[in-house]
């Protein structure tokens, strides 16, 4: 009779535990379904459609050729727009302690490899938004383009800011900010659809333009997801290509 | 749509496709100011700025006529320079004609004009006076067979282009 009560006992616990766990993993799943039902959708969305998103983040609005001065006050224009390449246009300042670095390598001559047919752009804003002073001192040497008006126009929200400017189209591709040149690399890569920047794996043979759109919206998706070219999960089974160095 | 290049006294509308940049070279250093020096001092230079516009990437780096860019002109490639020389240029008989040329024909262009010698180009090279300002207009084209096409984007430039007379900084 003991035994039986014991056994009964026994048996009512583990059905216990069995349906209290069954209850978690339910309300687990419910508040899933909930959040995938009233939250954020996951939204497919191409990139002249995308919102600004960090390094990678991507507008379809229109690129404006740029106004200015020179370091020495020479006054110049550059196109950037109707033109047959991109333009990666850099807006840095002599106070930020991010742009130091940019500064830096550019001062030194270490222009990154962005590809064929990618122009870069450096931008400070002019004498009324900017110390000349301290920008010459972080900048010398460097061809920098001051433009207050390039700021208003492209909407810069802080530095640094890369934006990326097909010129066929004349409209952003790309823009973001970054902490060093790998991450704009990046940048370009993605706004271009050409793997090849970071992975220096030539894509000489020209793809339809139709694989190339669906390339790019792959692309943005992948990197959304924090998986980036060179990335070993791109490669089952294989060795990934060495990303170079800028 | 254009921006527009203004400085030193000359404005120029920029086509889309183009860019401009205005440069004014620090002048040398006279002699006497070099401490080595022991000639009897020279005047300090003067310089006088020059205008670049092209359908191409213009560095910072540029020499007057062109030097730098010139040798990079693809075929379908425009380069205009407006180089300004000094006053006592003005009356001389090579700057007597007077007022910035605002058309220019594709016959006017040819391979024995241009300053720098490069296989495929031709070349076009005034010398006026415009406002009291001595000038010099110097037009490379990157393809000589192409050149009939690329005097049409050249006039549109010339014809915007203003000259105001007097000091030029």
């Amino acid at each position: 009779m003991v035994i039986l009560v014991l056994v009964a006992l026994l048996v009512l616990i583990v059905a216990t535990v069995f349906v209290s766990a069954l209850t978690a993993s339910f309300s687990s799943i419910e508040a899933r379904l909930d959040r995938l039902t009233a939250g954020t959708p996951i939204e497919l969305r191409r990139p002249s459609d995308s919102v600004p998103t960090g390094v990678g983040g991507a507008t379809g609005r229109p690129g404006s050729d740029l106004v200015g001065h020179d370091l020495d006050g020479s006054p110049l224009t550059a196109a950037v727009v109707g033109v047959e390449h991109f333009t990666l246009l850099a807006f840095l300042s002599s106070g930020c302690s991010t742009c130091g670095r940019f500064w830096k390598q550019l001062r030194g001559g270490e222009l990154p490899d962005l590809g064929l047919d990618t122009r870069l752009i450096v931008l400070a804003k002019g004498s009324d938004a900017e110390s000349m002073t301290a920008l010459h001192e972080v900048a010398a040497g460097v061809d920098v383009l001051l433009s207050t008006e390039a700021w208003q126009d492209y909407e810069v929200p802080g530095t640094p800011f890369f934006i990326l400017v097909d010129g066929r189209s004349g409209l952003v591709r790309g823009e973001g900010t970054a902490m060093g040149w790998d991450e704009v690399r990046n940048l370009v890569a993605l706004g271009r659809g050409d793997a090849s920047i970071v992975t220096g794996v030539s894509t000489a043979t020209m793809k339809p333009s139709s694989d190339a759109e669906r390339e790019a919206i792959v692309d943005q998706l992948l990197m959304d997801a924090g998986v980036f070219p060179g990335d070993p999960s791109l490669y089952p089974g294989t060795t990934p290509p060495e990303v170079g160095s800028p | 749509m254009t921006t527009v290049l203004r400085g030193y006294g000359i404005t120029a509308s920029i086509p889309k496709g183009f860019e401009g940049r205005i440069t004014h070279l620090d002048p040398v250093a006279p002699l006497m100011a070099r401490p080595h020096a022991s000639a009897p001092p020279f005047e300090a230079e003067v310089t006088r700025p020059f205008i670049h516009i092209a359908n191409l990437p213009l560095p910072k780096e540029r020499d007057t006529f062109g030097g730098g860019v010139v040798e990079t002109l693809g075929a379908n490639h425009l380069f205009i320079a407006l180089v300004e020389y000094g006053p006592e240029c003005v009356g001389t008989k090579l700057f007597s004609p007077l007022g910035l040329p605002r058309t220019v024909s594709a016959r006017s262009f040819s391979r024995s004009r241009l300053q720098r010698l490069v296989p495929g180009q031709s070349g076009y090279q005034s010398f006026f006076t415009h406002n009291g300002r001595a000038f010099c207009l110097y037009i490379v084209a990157g393809s000589y067979a192409r050149v009939g096409t690329m005097v049409h984007q050249a006039n549109q430039i010339l014809r915007s282009i203003s000259i105001s007379s007097g000091r030029t900084s």
